[in-house]
């Protein structure tokens, strides 16, 4: 595999892992029981990131503001390193996201991460989604303009 | 000029254990949750976050509970907890042309690719109070949905780029290297994307005020609302221990392009002028008061004469700040005691030489 490839594999996870909520990723986490001997190479740390804009999405950028975010690595026995980027300041996410990360780097077991979290958790990003777009939808309108009544 | 003073400790401390007493309220009914006023009183906290210059609902929520829901003395909250830390990473230019659209609706073209979706908003509604949520009530679910009902990806094109291609509008480009420092100069004259960063904090009130006067006549601006859109974009950023770009979660934001009054330059064809406007959450007035003041203050950009308070870059940014200009009237407060009784003495010296007169 490139490690092209591989770059955009662990993109996807470490985005599904990012986007779960909090408390949804604890209990698959936990549903894997597993407990991996690992190295603490980074405790979790919380600090900001600046958010940019650009003028007409496009153009020069300009700080719009920070965001909060909790960043997080570990170096499992296995030789593996995870590394977690959240927004946010749950130190919990960012740790276990930094496992998990390190796990799904792993032959042994990231087909049962994948299983029981990653895929779990995508399908839920992707209702949630859905949700969003199936609400909204519902809110289209048709505006028509009225001819008043000037020309018969 | 006021002048320092020494004392007071225990009386500060009660005032502060009966503010603490009033925040409480009546001990008999709940304490309200951060999580409460997170999820129930969205706008305020979306407010508190864009002025406050951080994304985080939690913060913001915390800040509106302990200043009793007084936003700008929650916002300086948000602001003072924001120096405790550190930068460590930059997240890539938000492009809204990739957003999850909520909300999106244009003044300019009926139809128009993706279409009007008005998503959630008060606007059509005819502001008569809702007795019935006097009442503790659960929200109708109308609109279950089933997993397997999962949607085709709608496409909102871009308004903007609709003009664009016909040459209408000018594409907005990256002039500037990325990498560019975006920190404040401290000097006037600003420049665009400068003064954007600081529409983007300022105060809503001052600035739609402005806006305000821009329609009414004080530097015409001939805006229309080209597109408001409202929804959720992913933060990404390059984490350093990986050197490729990762999502990091994602954020509520409300972009608005105004399309404005057009121009002939010389050697080029007519075309419309624009204004930008972005704010966290939904908070769509305050990004549409930006994209106003954005077109106003490139006034001399198009050489338009600068002859209303929101053409003048110096008076709009030197007085948007809320937690400055709150800051600065609040010292009022301050003993000036000094000050006050050397002007006794000189009022009392005119009124004895009265006679004089």
């Amino acid at each position: 595999m490139t490690s092209n490839q591989n770059n955009a594999e662990r993109q996807r996870w470490l985005r599904v892992i990012a986007l779960a909520q909090p408390s949804q990723l604890f209990e698959f986490w936990d549903s894997l029981e597993l407990n991996p001997i690992a190295e603490v190479i980074r405790q979790p740390e919380i600090g900001l990131a600046q958010v940019k804009a650009a003028t007409g999405g496009s153009g020069d950028a300009y700080k719009l503001a920070d965001v909060t975010i909790t960043r997080s690595s570990v170096r499992l026995d296995s030789g593996h390193v995870g590394v977690c980027y959240i927004k946010g300041r749950s130190k919990k996410h960012a740790l276990v996201g930094a496992i998990l990360d390190a796990l799904m780097q792993n032959r042994d077991f990231s087909a049962q991460v994948e299983k029981l979290v990653i895929s779990p958790l995508e399908k839920i990003f992707a209702q949630e989604v859905a949700q969003i777009r199936s609400d909204n939808k519902k809110t289209q309108v048709d505006f028509f303009t009225l001819i008043r009544g000037e020309d018969e | 000029m006021y002048v320092a003073v020494k004392g007071g400790e225990k009386a500060i401390a009660a005032s502060h254990a009966l503010q603490a007493k009033k925040r409480r309220g009546d001990t008999k009914l709940n304490e309200i949750s951060i999580h409460q006023i997170e999820q129930q009183l969205s706008l305020a906290v979306d407010r508190v976050m864009t002025e406050g210059g951080i994304y985080d609902r939690q913060l913001a929520a915390l800040a509106l509970k302990q200043a009793c829901g007084d936003q700008v003395e929650a916002i300086f909250l948000v602001r003072a907890y924001r120096t405790t830390l550190a930068h460590i990473a930059s997240c890539e230019p938000l492009d809204c042309a990739k957003m999850l659209v909520e909300r999106r609706i244009s003044a300019i073209y009926k139809d128009l690719p993706g279409g009007q979706q008005l998503g959630a908003s008060f606007d059509y509604n005819h502001r008569l109070l809702d007795f019935s949520l006097m009442a503790e009530s659960e929200p109708s679910n109308e609109y279950p949905i089933k997993a397997n009902e999962l949607e085709d990806e709608q496409v909102f094109t871009k308004v903007f780029s609709l003009l664009e291609q016909q040459g209408l509008a000018k594409s907005e480009q990256s002039r500037e290297p990325s990498e560019e420092p975006l920190t404040t100069s401290q000097s006037f004259p600003y420049s665009r994307v400068e003064r954007l960063a600081q529409l983007t904090r300022s105060d809503e009130g001052f600035l739609l005020a402005l806006a305000y006067s821009t329609q009414r006549g004080y530097g015409r601006n001939h805006p229309f609302a080209g597109e408001i859109r409202t929804g959720f974009m992913e933060l990404e950023l390059e984490a350093e221990e990986l050197g490729f770009s990762i999502c990091i979660g994602q954020i509520q934001v409300t972009e608005c392009e105004m399309v404005n009054g057009f121009v002939k330059p010389e050697q080029e064809q007519a075309h419309f002028t624009r204004g930008y406007g972005l704010s966290l959450g939904a908070a769509e007035r305050k990004a549409m008061a930006i994209a106003l003041i954005d077109r106003s203050l490139q006034a001399s950009d198009y050489g338009e004469a600068i002859d209303g308070p929101a053409q003048d870059e110096e008076f709009v940014l030197a007085h948007g700040d809320n937690v400055e200009a709150a800051g600065f009237v609040s010292h009022l407060k301050l003993p000036h005691y000094v000050d006050f009784q050397a002007e006794l003495e000189l009022i009392r010296k005119m009124r004895n030489t009265k006679d004089t007169l």
